[in-house]
């Protein structure tokens, strides 16, 4: 079991290295060059071509390409992520604020999510073709098809503007102010959870019922458990394994936000971090925004398969 | 099965109507959802709020939007680039103040003087002015930072040194002369800030921690999200600030930002800036006046570097100004408040010309000159959209437009990345962008028609034309001198403009405004009467209670 | 003996696109203490719903028990509800089911001791130590090597033949009165199935459990079943002892099965066609398509009831009862 996890974190290393190398290259081949589109903004009126070599030598891109990757990758491991080419932030510093406001907001959506959904998909299995059933099916279905921008709208301005009891944008830490943190974040951790709950209950409620009508269950019954003692000691562990499987890729959304949410609701997450990185040609930020974004995949997909591992036990590691 | 349609149905319906219900509050105008195109009849609120009378209260907090992503590090100016600026205005000053007109008026330099022959500026600055860290504003400091912005790069190139010569004095060396210069001094990238902050603490410290001379100080930033400045008690005039506080929010998405300014209390917004003129409609409300100004036109500018291209030639050009209608073109599109741009600068400044240079529509004029020019059967060329400023709908009624007299049109909506890459390097066919006219409107040829002198060969060269074009040497000589005048002469940039008309280098469409939307009890920020380097005096803001 | 249970016209329905499936069509029998008896027919017969009825264990939707009584213990078991606390005490408790498919019956994510201690818990209400005591136990009984060890692996670890095993000594584990063995041992190999049998057998003696197998095995049925019914598309056609009916059939259909059971030197003689669709079905006999022995009464009344003959002897067909003649 050990040697398992600690091959799976070479591997993980791996992988961030060769995603690190193709994010890096890719962004470089993307029409429109970061320098100009610095240059640009600038009040400039008059731009020589000297000028921009100058600023390109400054921020270090005039280098020769695997220079400049090698250098990025060492500074990397020491925890430096550099600095923004753009804004000149310090990227290291940025991304942990950004991180933990999205951690905030992504978690309890995800825990939610996670506690939510498998119950309404055992409820809405349990009693299929009933009114409950019905009524879970039609609200997943919503959650899965409704862009998150319309619903964050309407809320905004049903709560926000109409009703006054929900601040309309913005975002503070619980531990700064954790009323106005509360309030700041039931609108934005609705929307985010909103997507997950509906795919979880799904996928929980036709797992759920491939399982009832395996004949273990039949099994159960025969030794005379009622419905209760069935559905928990010998469904939820055997449905969970494609629903651990779909919750493993959401785990990414946890810490990667979703610009949409953040876009309406001001949050200063990393959603909005990386499309504004991305859309300016932000070569550092890219990188290292790919970068953790890949350590979390690799990990919560080794979280799942550790997690297989318990659930059914007729999994060997080797 | 149907109770559960049914339930789900009514809620949304409920929300929906709930959400929209405001709307028919709020408008003059019969909009009932944020996003249609209502009537034409324009609705135009005064610029000025209703009139106050009293003397100015003190209190509140000025909560303005800005749409940047809010994530730079504010504390050295002359590191500072785009929107971002503005979030400088509350702490940091500049040497000079710069009017939408393209008047300048001192600040922080009480006087100046300007020597052609010599090229050099020297400016007298004001002796009373203290940073807020406590250390003095003088000659050093200012020649300090000015070297700074200089030794940055971004600065205007033709500044190229800066000497101190007396305590309160400072000379500024010159490669040329031109009047955009002045208005440089003006803008926030190269406000004062403590130079003894600065050393002692390094260029790390000083990013975060701002030390201006201004009336409010950083009390709080908050990445992504806000960032709040509250009062600095020993402002060097006296009696001001009246407000308690300026804080900025970052909000990017459209609709959040209506909501905002619809909000009142802690969350409601006071002033929000924009050149939309569907937001501009749709906010409309007796809270608000709106302050608008026309900012230059929304242009094709055809590259003609291509010899063989039918862009090339004058006939084809005008041909296509013909072939637009432009009325109908804001009638469609301009919720009343765009107006067909028929010159290049509009009436607001006075660079515009008379009217018989306006340009006309009129389909059957273009077929003649078409045929004239060798296309009678029309061609092919392409449009290419700038992302973000252009209303993709209009883009499309052009390209039926020119459809009609002949020309058949690609379409093209790059990202930003390619966009940027197309005008530095060059494109195929015609773009379709917002030609900003600025202050000083010299700025506004230097951005988009500056040719170049090679002063070796002695030829001209120019981004959007080829240099085998006749009129670049008249181009080149009027620029220059309209540039190098002291001040900026509406004579000699009428001269620019007629050239850029007879020879049809931009086509105009349809003038954009930039807008202003303030809270009523918001007054004396003068945020339409200073131009994009000044942006508002936050000193003079007062809010009355309401 | 005492009589254990006594089902009277048990009728099971299932619903479906093409029309109402009668599976079990007005069934009777009974079942005493201590005995041993067979349910025997051919696939779709009607068998294992007929048991899963008198268990309530038949997924509802599709399907219905529509009419008859399963007396038990003296109540009628029917008109408890499916989920209620006193079908949940009989089962597994006092009626226990042995299923055919031993590598699905069990739960894959649990322990064997586990699932086996859940029944003890639950009907007895001793506590987990005693109740693996007790589990462990009865491992060593049904003859698991090493029941120690074994109590605490998965399903998957042991073979088909140990989980069935499992199975048989989780059924006894509350000394329930009676068994219902479906197909148990039709899953599994030759000889593993003649070792399930004699363990079954001695186990149900031991403890003096009444014990219903149902099959289509006659072989089996001969060797270890007292009395047997014979089915057929959902009805029991003839029943009797093993000596009554193998000595001397009363119904074509039986007679027919027992010329299928393959004897060393003898040729196999199948039953020619195919039964009857369920759905809709008239109330004539069933078989009549394929019996060699119909007359022109048989097409026109409908099917009598089981019939004394002689003994424990009943049966369904028209023809045998009223001539009594040998063919």
């Amino acid at each position: 079991m050990l040697t398992y996890i600690v091959r799976r974190l070479i591997h993980a290393f791996v992988v961030i290295v060769i995603v690190s190398i193709a994010v890096f290259i890719l962004i470089r081949l993307l029409p429109g060059d970061p320098i100009e589109m610095l240059i640009s903004q600038t009040q400039l009126t008059e731009t020589t071509p000297e000028m921009i070599e100058a600023l390109r030598h400054d921020k270090g891109l005039d280098r020769p390409l695997p220079v400049q990757y090698a250098d990025w990758f060492v500074q990397m491991i020491r925890g430096d992520f550099g600095t923004s080419i753009m804004r000149n932030f310090d990227i290291g510093k940025e991304i942990g604020n950004r991180v933990t406001v999205t951690l905030m907001i992504g978690l309890s959506a995800f825990v939610i999510g996670l506690v939510l959904g498998p119950i309404l998909g055992i409820v809405s299995a349990v009693r299929r073709g009933k009114f409950v059933d019905n009524l879970v099916t039609v609200i997943a279905n919503i959650g899965i098809t409704a862009p998150a921008f319309w619903v964050g709208i309407l809320l905004i301005f049903f709560f926000g503007v109409r009703l006054k009891l929900l601040p309309i944008y913005g975002y503070t830490l619980p531990w700064d102010d954790f009323w106005m943190s509360f309030k700041q974040s039931l609108m934005p951790i609705f929307v985010t959870a909103l997507g997950p709950i509906a795919t979880t209950a799904r996928q929980t409620r036709s797992s759920v019922l491939e399982v009832m009508s395996e004949d273990y269950i039949r099994t159960a019954w025969a030794k005379g458990l009622n419905e209760r003692k069935v559905i928990l000691r010998h469904i939820i562990k055997n449905s969970l394994l494609p629903v651990v499987t779909l919750q493993g890729t959401m785990l990414r959304m946890v810490v990667g936000g979703s610009v949409v949410v953040e876009t309406v609701f001001v949050i200063p997450g990393m959603g909005k971090m990386m499309v504004d990185a991305m859309l300016s040609h932000d070569y550092p930020v890219v990188q290292a925004v790919t970068v953790i974004m890949t350590l979390v995949v690799v990990l919560s997909s080794l979280i799942v398969d550790l997690l297989y591992g318990w659930l059914d036990p007729r999994i060997q590691y080797d | 099965m149907k109770k559960a349609v049914a339930l789900v149905l009514a809620l949304i319906l409920a929300l929906t109507l709930g959400a929209c219900g405001r709307d028919t509050k709020a408008n003059t105008q019969s909009s009932p959802v944020p996003g249609s195109s209502p009537s034409a009849a324009g609705t135009d609120n005064t610029a000025a709020p209703p009139a106050v009378s009293g003397a100015p209260e003190y209190g509140g907090v000025l909560r303005i939007v800005n749409t940047s992503e809010g994530a730079t590090p504010l504390g050295v100016p002359w590191e500072v680039i785009g929107i971002d600026v503005n979030l400088i205005t509350p702490y940091g000053e500049a040497l000079l103040l710069e009017k939408t007109s393209g008047e300048i008026e001192p600040w922080l330099a009480a006087d100046w003087k300007i020597d052609t022959t010599n090229l050099t500026v020297t400016f007298t600055l004001r002796q009373d002015v203290k940073f807020t860290d406590g250390s003095d504003f003088n000659a050093d400091v200012a020649a300090w930072n000015i070297q700074q912005a200089i030794d940055a790069g971004i600065i205007n190139p033709a500044i190229s040194g800066v000497s101190v010569t007396g305590p309160y004095e400072i000379k500024v060396q010159l490669d040329n002369w031109s009047n955009t210069i002045l208005s440089t001094f003006a803008s926030h990238s190269f406000s004062m800030i403590s130079k003894e902050a600065f050393e002692k603490n390094g260029i790390d410290w000083a990013r975060e921690n701002p030390v201006g001379t201004g009336p409010f100080k950083l009390k709080e930033y908050v990445r992504g999200e806000r960032i709040t400045y509250e009062k600095n008690e020993n402002y060097w005039q006296a009696g001001k600030p009246y407000l308690d506080g300026v804080e900025y929010v970052f909000i990017r998405d459209v609709m959040t930002q209506n909501a905002a300014v619809q909000a009142s209390g802690d969350q409601g917004v006071d002033v929000l800036n924009t050149n939309s003129a569907e937001q501009m409609i749709t906010l409309n409300s007796p809270d608000i006046y709106l302050d608008k100004m026309a900012i230059g036109p929304v242009s094709l500018v055809p590259s003609s570097n291509n010899p063989d291209s039918p862009l090339s030639k004058l006939e084809v050009r005008q041909a296509i100004s013909y072939a637009i209608d432009r009325q109908s073109l804001v009638d469609a599109r301009g919720f009343g408040i765009l107006t067909p741009a028929t010159q290049f600068i509009p009436d607001t400044w006075g660079a515009h010309l008379p009217d018989s240079y306006n340009l006309s529509y009129n389909t059957e004029k273009a077929k003649e000159l078409l045929a004239q020019a060798g296309y009678p059967n029309g061609f092919t060329t392409k449009l290419i959209a700038m992302p973000g400023m252009v209303d993709k709908d209009m883009v499309v009624a052009v390209q039926s437009m020119l459809q009609a007299v002949g020309i058949n049109v690609e379409l093209e909506f790059p990202d930003s990345g390619g966009y940027s890459n197309y005008r530095f390097n060059g494109w195929e066919g015609m773009l379709v962008q917002h030609t900003r006219s600025l202050p000083a409107i010299a700025n506004t040829f230097g951005l988009y028609f500056d040719v170049k002198k090679d002063d070796a060969t002695g030829a001209y060269s120019y981004i959007y034309m080829p240099s085998t074009w006749r009129p670049l040497e008249e181009l080149y000589n009027a620029e220059q001198a309209a540039g190098q005048a002291i001040e900026p002469d509406d004579k000699l940039l009428q001269d620019v403009h007629k050239i850029i008309m007879d020879n049809m280098i931009c086509i105009p469409l349809y003038n954009i405004y930039d807008a202003f939307i303030i809270k009523n009890n918001v007054h004396d920020t003068g945020f339409s009467q200073w131009g994009a380097g000044t942006m508002f005096l936050p000193a003079d803001a007062w809010k009355s209670s309401k | 003996m005492e009589r254990l249970l006594t089902v009277s016209g048990l009728t099971t329905e299932f619903r479906t696109e093409r029309g109402t499936v009668k599976a079990v069509n007005d069934v009777s029998y009974h079942v005493d203490e201590g005995e041993i008896i067979g349910l025997v027919g051919e696939s779709g017969c009607g068998k294992s719903v007929s048991q899963l009825s008198v268990m309530q264990l038949i997924p509802n939707p599709p399907g219905k028990i529509v009419a008859g009584s399963v007396e038990f213990e003296g109540q009628d078991l029917l008109r408890y509800g499916r989920e209620s606390r006193e079908m949940c005490a009989i089962r597994g408790g006092r009626i226990s089911m042995v299923f055919q498919e031993p590598m699905t019956s069990l739960n894959p994510a649990m322990t064997i001791c586990r699932q086996m201690g859940e029944v003890l818990t639950e009907h007895l209400g001793i506590d987990k130590a005693e109740a693996r005591e007790r589990s462990v136990d009865m491992l060593s009984q049904v003859g698991i090597p090493d029941p120690g060890k074994r109590a605490d692996d998965y399903p998957h670890q042991l073979s088909g033949g140990m989980r069935q095993r499992v199975m048989v000594g989780m059924s006894m584990l509350c000394n329930p009165k009676m068994i219902i063995a479906d197909e148990a041992t039709t899953a599994l190999d030759a000889t593993i199935q003649a070792q399930l049998l004699e363990l079954m057998y001695e186990m149900v003696n031991k403890y003096h459990t009444a014990l219903v197998m149902v099959t289509h095995n006659l072989g089996i049925v001969a060797r270890y079943v007292h009395r047997v019914n014979v089915m057929y598309a959902g009805r029991i056609i003839e029943s009797g002892t093993v000596r009554e009916l193998w000595a001397n059939p009363m119904h074509p259909y039986t007679e027919g099965l027992l010329k299928c059971v393959p004897k060393l030197g003898e040729r196999l003689v199948p039953i020619k066609g195919m039964p009857p669709s369920l759905i809709n079905r008239p109330p004539t006999c069933p078989f009549l398509p394929r019996c060699r022995l119909r007359q022109k009464s048989c097409f026109e009344e409908p099917v009598p009831e089981l019939t004394h003959v002689e003994g424990d002897h009943y049966t369904t067909c028209r023809v045998r009862l009223e001539g009594l003649t040998d063919d």
